[in-house]
């Protein structure tokens, strides 16, 4: 049985909105640029970059599939009026493909849901949105950024796909506002729409709290938001959560790791990447099947038919008093004598 | 001569289609379409209350409710309004679940169908199979007890409530005929059976009454309000100005709703005509009336935007003033998983009910929660259980009362005080209240509502050869099963020790450590003397009243002496002490 995330990653299983979540200890862009790279060759490629700069992200998108730029990455808040653009990558002789590129800015997320969703009409093909990083979007406005991914897969076709990458731990625009607990939580509220959810966590991490666990100590750890061992480079820890179309869901804790030569991704078991981790099971469960009970006994339970018949004519005891109720059934024994004189009667008092 | 006259029934007999009295206090009650949630309820959702369904991560079981809810108003020819954002209402509609046994036109069926679930059909199954084989196996399988004979008597223990057979008459088309008397409001059924796996008929789907309000139109149409489209630089002060101006979503679906109740005359202080005469009181117009049902779907989640928590406030206050003067009531699904503060931010299984959650609550009549295995971030041994989630009641609807009317009704509710209590526990049963976990299951063909109970430990092809070391967290697990303390010890035949689970003890280290020297010390013959005396006292058909999953094997004890204490059950300590120390605690 493959690991999900591998088959999320070849497409076998289909997946209209993934969203990675990734935090500063484990970075999810290798794992979100790997699930763009696997996308079909027929999809046009959307790049919504808000973190990291188009002609910056442009070269890491493996695969020939046509590209178009949705730049907020040069211009988020609008202080430069009027800019055009045109990207270093479209000057490149060694791209073919055209790509186009919008600029937007952030400040009014609800002009870029129209402008996005006219590029992706614009695309008139089955079409994979990426999302670098949608913790810029949710700093500017929550709903609006809700809106933007509803109106999304309001135009998703069977494969088209989201692949967005949220930050954990960048608040969002409701997070300090007096009223936040009377307004949903943005990571919440994302993953109740995502159909697949891969929270990343640093393998490293996780094999130390391992140790700690069994040693049965509890290791003073510092604050701090970057450690030495956060994001290692060729290896993660992914928790799963896929919703199916039949509605079932799927929950697993994979693994991936990146080998060095090549850069192709591989998933692999979670316990060759940490170690031994008690709470998650190990990939190949045997199944608990409820077995007969009366299998692999040294003896045995069954009846042949004459004692089946015996068992059936045996006299139960107390079988006249299930027939009537209130009388009482006296058998008398051998030992007991009748004497039907009131032992009373020589009584002299 | 009597001067007391014979009252007529007819006058009794003219409530709204699909209504019934409340048996406690006289409500009028309608289905919610689950026989098991309209118990917990005390009999049904009085008319004019909301409950509110808080939904479960991932899966869309409260949805599920809801159109169950929906069902049964189509099916008792309520008029439904149906509001939603997040999905379309037109889908909801189109996918609600048909009726059992209402197949389509062209397929048999059979007079007197059953239309139990695949459990009952596989029992079914046997029983024809084991009648096949030989009479032999009866005994074995049926009801009748020959040994046990004594519990024939005693009352089922009720784990779920059982839906009554669908009503035949009138809903089963055998010859496909399409014109049939309307039936009457006296044939059709306070709760129908439904079978998930069909679809409403496109028959009922066309005289189905219903309002759809999209909430996702009306969003728009408020945002449409503030011309931000074009304008780029200062659209934080236009849309300020125009958002004072603006009603919000909320409003604009409470004047909506309002509307639906004025113009269907479904409120009885809000007047389609106020000029015209007011109807003649009486039980007679009752009769014709119907009901409103309004279904809100997934109030309040990310695709519902207001300007502030008040909105949302507002508005179920006011419904709440709407439906308690008219003929109607709502049940409003939530997505209650999404709030809550930072530090609950981790605690999203809706375990810590968020304050915002809390104050709607306070806000409805009834209020449950549904916690699915499926959605739940941990709880792994629940994934052998037969059950697909917990089901949490918050709150019943009380009205004009101080005591909700489920505490006497309800079955699940009170099971454990009021399923077979002896006469001497039916006291104390009544105020202690056992308050039973409950869990739901989603079968093929129903959704049921049942106490809740932990499959018995490692599964029942495990054999047990050593004493479980890790019993300790065993034992605190089973102390969710209800509070009737029992003691289940299984000892296997031979000279292994068995392992000693006992709810409540607090001697849990000491009871184990002597469980396993009183199998292995003391039995030298390897021995094992019941002793159960039926009938001795209301305590022990208490305990035998249990859930026969639960009960692994029976009460044993071994007596040292040799002696019968019959009328006793006991378990000597170990082969230092000669005190019977009974850990039963009665």
């Amino acid at each position: 049985m493959a690991p999900i995330l591998e088959k999320i990653m070849a497409g076998k299983e289909a997946s209209p909105f993934i969203l990675v979540k990734d935090t500063l200890e484990q970075s999810g862009q290798v794992l979100g640029l790997e699930l763009l790279s696997n996308s079909p060759s027929d999809h046009a490629i959307i790049l919504v970059c808000a973190e990291t700069a188009p002609d910056r992200l442009l070269p890491l998108v493996k695969g020939n599939q046509k590209k178009a730029i949705v730049d907020c990455y040069s211009n988020p808040l609008g202080w430069v009026k009027d800019i055009t653009f045109s990207t270093t990558a479209a000057r490149d002789a060694t791209f073919e493909n055209t790509t186009t590129t919008v600029s937007l800015t952030l400040r009014n997320i609800r002009k870029a849901t129209k402008v996005i969703t006219d590029l992706i009409t614009s695309q008139r093909s089955n079409f994979t949105i990426y999302f670098d990083s949608l913790s810029q979007f949710l700093i500017a406005s929550v709903p609006d950024t809700f809106n933007l991914l509803r109106s999304i897969t309001a135009l998703l076709t069977d494969t088209s796909r989201i692949i967005a990458i949220h930050h954990e731990d960048i608040p969002d625009a409701d997070s300090f506002l007096p009223d936040s607990s009377s307004k949903p939580q943005a990571s919440n509220s994302l993953a109740h729409i995502a159909t697949t959810l891969i929270t990343l966590k640093s393998s490293e991490a996780l094999r130390q709290d391992q140790e700690d666990f069994k040693r049965g100590t509890v290791t003073a750890k510092e604050f701090s938001y970057l450690t030495v061992h956060g994001n290692a480079w060729d290896s993660a820890v992914c928790e799963v959560e896929h919703k199916r179309k039949s509605g079932k869901v799927a929950r697993e804790t994979n693994a991936y790791h990146q080998s060095t030569p090549t850069g192709n991704l591989t998933v692999v078991n979670v316990w060759d990447v940490v170690g031994d981790m008690p709470d998650i099971d190990k990939m190949d469960l045997e199944e608990s099947q409820t077995a007969d009970p009366a299998a692999n006994l040294s003896f045995n339970l069954n009846l042949t038919e004459e004692q089946r018949k015996a068992k059936n004519d045996t006299v139960l005891p107390y079988l006249k008093t299930q027939e009537s109720t209130g009388a009482i059934y006296y058998e008398p024994d051998a030992a007991d004598d009748f004497d039907d004189d009131d032992p009373d009667d020589d009584l002299t008092i | 001569m009597s001067s007391f006259k014979k009252r007529v029934p007819s006058a009794q007999a003219s409530l709204p289609a699909g209504c019934r009295l409340s048996a406690y206090n006289g409500q009028v009650l309608i289905s919610t379409g689950v026989p098991s949630l309209d118990d917990i309820l005390g009999g049904g959702l009085p008319v004019g209350t909301i409950l509110l369904i808080q939904e479960d991560r991932q899966t869309s079981y409260g949805q599920l409710l809801l159109k169950y809810f929906l069902r049964q108003g189509i099916v008792a020819g309520d008029k439904c309004v149906v509001v939603s954002g997040d999905e379309s209402p037109e889908a909801i509609v189109r996918s609600l679940m048909g009726i059992a046994g209402e197949e389509s036109l062209e397929s048999q069926v059979q007079t007197g169908v059953d239309n139990r679930d695949d459990e009952d059909e596989e029992r079914r199954q046997r029983r024809k199979k084991a009648a096949v084989a030989g009479g032999d196996d009866e005994d074995s399988e049926q009801d009748r007890l020959t040994i046990a004979w004594r519990y024939s008597g005693l009352k089922k223990f009720e784990s779920g409530v059982e839906s009554r057979p669908p009503a035949i008459s009138s809903r089963v088309n055998k010859t496909g005929s399409t014109t049939e008397p309307a039936p009457t409001p006296s044939q059709i059924p306070f709760c129908e059976q439904f079978d998930l796996t069909t679809r409403i008929s496109a028959k009922a789907l066309e005289s189905a009454d219903t309002t759809l309000i999209d909430s996702g139109e009306l969003q728009k149409a408020v945002l449409a309000g503030d011309s931000d489209l074009e304008d780029d630089s200062d659209d934080d002060l236009a849309a300020s100005v125009a958002g004072r101006n603006q009603p919000d979503l909320y409003r604009n679906v409470l004047d909506k709703i309002r509307e639906t109740l004025i113009q269907g005359g479904f409120s009885t202080t809000l007047l389609k005509d106020p000029s015209a005469p007011a109807p003649a009181p009486g039980t007679a117009g009752l009769a014709e009336r119907h009901i409103c049902r309004i279904g809100i779907n997934s109030i309040a989640s990310p695709s519902w935007r207001s300007k502030t928590p008040h909105d949302l406030y507002k508005f179920l206050h006011a419904l709440r003033g709407l439906l308690r003067f008219s003929f109607g009531a709502a049940v409003i699904t939530i997505p209650a998983h999404l709030y809550g503060t930072i530090d609950q931010r981790h605690a999203t299984d809706g375990s810590t009910t968020s304050p915002y959650i809390h104050r709607l609550e306070q806000l409805c009549d009834a209020s449950v929660r549904i916690e699915s295995f499926a959605g739940a971030q941990t709880n792994a041994s629940s994934a052998a259980s037969a059950y697909h989630g917990l089901f949490h009641v918050h709150k019943v609807p009380v009205l004009n009362a101080l005591i909700p009317s489920s505490t006497k009704l309800s079955v699940l509710l009170d099971g454990a005080a009021k399923g077979s209590g002896g006469p001497g526990q039916s006291g104390s049963g009544g105020s202690s209240k056992g308050v039973n976990n409950l869990g739901f299951k989603v079968r093929r063909k129903r959704f049921a509502i049942e106490t809740f109970h932990l499959p018995p430990e490692g599964g029942v092809g495990q054999r047990r050869t050593s004493a479980e070391p890790s019993s300790g967290s065993s034992s605190s697990s089973l102390s969710e099963r209800k509070k009737s303390s029992s003691a289940k010890a299984s000892a296997n035949p031979g000279p292994a020790s068995g392992s000693f689970k006992k709810t409540g003890s607090s001697e849990e280290g000491s009871v184990q450590s002597r469980a396993r020297s009183l199998g292995v010390g003391n039995q030298p013959s390897g021995q094992v003397d019941v002793h159960s005396v039926p009938g001795a006292s209301g305590i022990a058909r208490k305990m035998m009243g249990l859930p026969p999953k639960g009960i692994q094997g029976a009460v044993t004890s071994g007596c040292s002496t040799g002696g019968s204490d019959a009328g006793h059950k006991h378990i000597h300590g170990g082969a230092g002490s000669g005190a019977n120390s009974s850990l039963l605690d009665f």
